[in-house]
């Protein structure tokens, strides 16, 4: 381990705990386990934050679901993991309408680019579905759906 | 310099208002990255009471090879800035490499190369930043093979080459002791204890898996073996100050009012709910 140096240790390391490569030679198995689950919930939690009716959606299936999507997949921080894994289960048909009104929403009210998110100005619709919301400064409309 | 204020809470948007009422606070800690812009109503709030307030970098990733940003530099600096706080803090660790972030602070490997870049990065923070820095050692699930150095070692030679202070979180210690089947109070002891700008207190608990390893969560009450090792340290030094970092779950006040109690009494310092 010591003739490898620092930065690519360290970015086995990294690379490894999120799930996209194996465990670097030497680490206790176990505790590696341990950590990539301590990561994957603690990203959990943050995404819950950001998206409660997400979360709703799946119910009790929140963690092992989130877990099981967001393994191998590196986080983006909790606003983007959440929209990704809607978008995840939009696709698969498995979003309830109250999920649907929180991703339209945010694809109303934000606009996604290469650099990060960015509130949208001005009136805009987002859709998810039959919903479609109209959102502008921090108000937001809902048509279609419940 | 950290001034002598006490026992203090981290101060979070959640639990503002409960951070406002406690008649006898004097001091919090802010997520420094959750400042930009002006500050939120309420720190102003305690700003001007005169509350003092600690800007807690968490993603600056002073242990990566990699050189700190320039932008989150420029951030810290400009929290400090804001707050008009009289020292910064930050961690032993690293949150991201290879162009993939963690997500959580992780361990360094304890080697000389790993000593290097805190202290480079640690140089590049207080080229902008004209305030002392106290460093905060982690608690970690797992420790890296081939260790040079123990780690009241590792970071005695930190501090020792940054002139940074410690910022000793007792239940990080804690943690890591209970995770390595060592004595806490005895690695507690091996820390440079006159170097202590202020102390953390946090809960944890034991997670699920088979070996039962602790997890320093911030989200669950303070074990009565964390308040032992805080008496156990005031009974060495006295730190100018003990936070309570609590991060989620959060409990009614008067639940968090007695655990602010009994870090206080634990520390042989006044109680700042009353």
């Amino acid at each position: 381990m010591s003739s490898r140096p620092l930065a690519q240790a360290q970015a086995e390391l990294v690379a490894a705990l999120v799930g996209m490569a194996p465990d670097p030679a030497g680490f206790d198995r176990h505790r590696m386990a341990v950590a990539r689950q301590a990561l994957l919930h603690k990203r959990a939690g943050g995404v819950a934050v950001r998206w409660p009716y997400l979360v709703g959606c799946l119910g009790r299936d929140w963690h092992l679901g989130f877990a099981t999507w967001a393994t191998g997949r590196p986080t983006a921080g909790s606003l983007l993991d959440g929209w990704d894994f809607a978008e995840h289960l939009e696709a698969a048909g498995r979003l309830d309408d109250l999920a649907r009104i929180e991703l339209a929403r945010h694809r109303a009210c934000f606009s996604r680019s290469a650099t990060g998110v960015m509130s949208r100005r001005g009136l805009r619709r987002g859709r998810s579905g039959r919903i479609t919301v109209w959102c502008w400064g921090s108000r937001f409309v809902v048509r279609g759906g419940i | 310099m950290m001034p002598d204020v006490g026992v203090g809470i981290g101060w979070r948007p959640e639990i503002a208002d409960f951070v406002e009422d406690l008649p006898g606070l004097r001091f919090v800690e802010v997520v420094a990255e959750g400042i930009s812009g002006r500050l939120p109503e309420s720190l102003a709030g305690l700003r001007s009471r005169g509350v003092t307030v600690i800007p807690h970098g968490t993603r600056l990733s002073l242990g990566g090879a990699e050189p700190v940003a320039a932008e989150r530099i420029e951030s810290f600096r400009r929290a400090a800035d804001l707050l008009s706080a009289p020292l910064v803090s930050e961690h032993i660790a690293f949150v991201r490499a290879g162009g993939v972030e963690a997500g959580h602070l992780l361990p360094l490997p304890r080697t000389r190369e790993a000593v290097d870049a805190m202290v480079a990065n640690v140089a590049r923070v207080q080229a902008e930043v004209d305030l002392p820095i106290a460093l905060e050692p982690i608690a970690a699930i797992f420790d890296w093979p081939d260790e040079e150095f123990t780690e009241p070692d590792f970071v005695t030679e930190i501090l020792d080459r940054t002139g940074a202070l410690l910022l000793l979180d007792v239940a990080n210690v804690y943690a890591n002791a209970r995770n390595r089947g060592r004595d806490p109070l005895a690695d507690l002891l091996r820390f440079p204890l006159d170097r202590i700008a202020y102390v953390h207190v946090a809960g944890g608990s034991v997670g699920p898996d088979a070996q039962g390893v602790y997890h320093d969560t911030h989200t669950d009450p303070v074990p009565p073996e964390v308040l032992a090792l805080v008496a156990d340290l005031c009974r060495q030094v006295r730190p100018p100050a003990l936070l309570l970092e609590r991060d989620g779950h959060y409990p009614p006040a008067d639940i968090l009012r007695d655990e602010l109690d009994a870090i206080a009494d634990s520390a042989d310092r006044p109680r700042v709910t009353a």
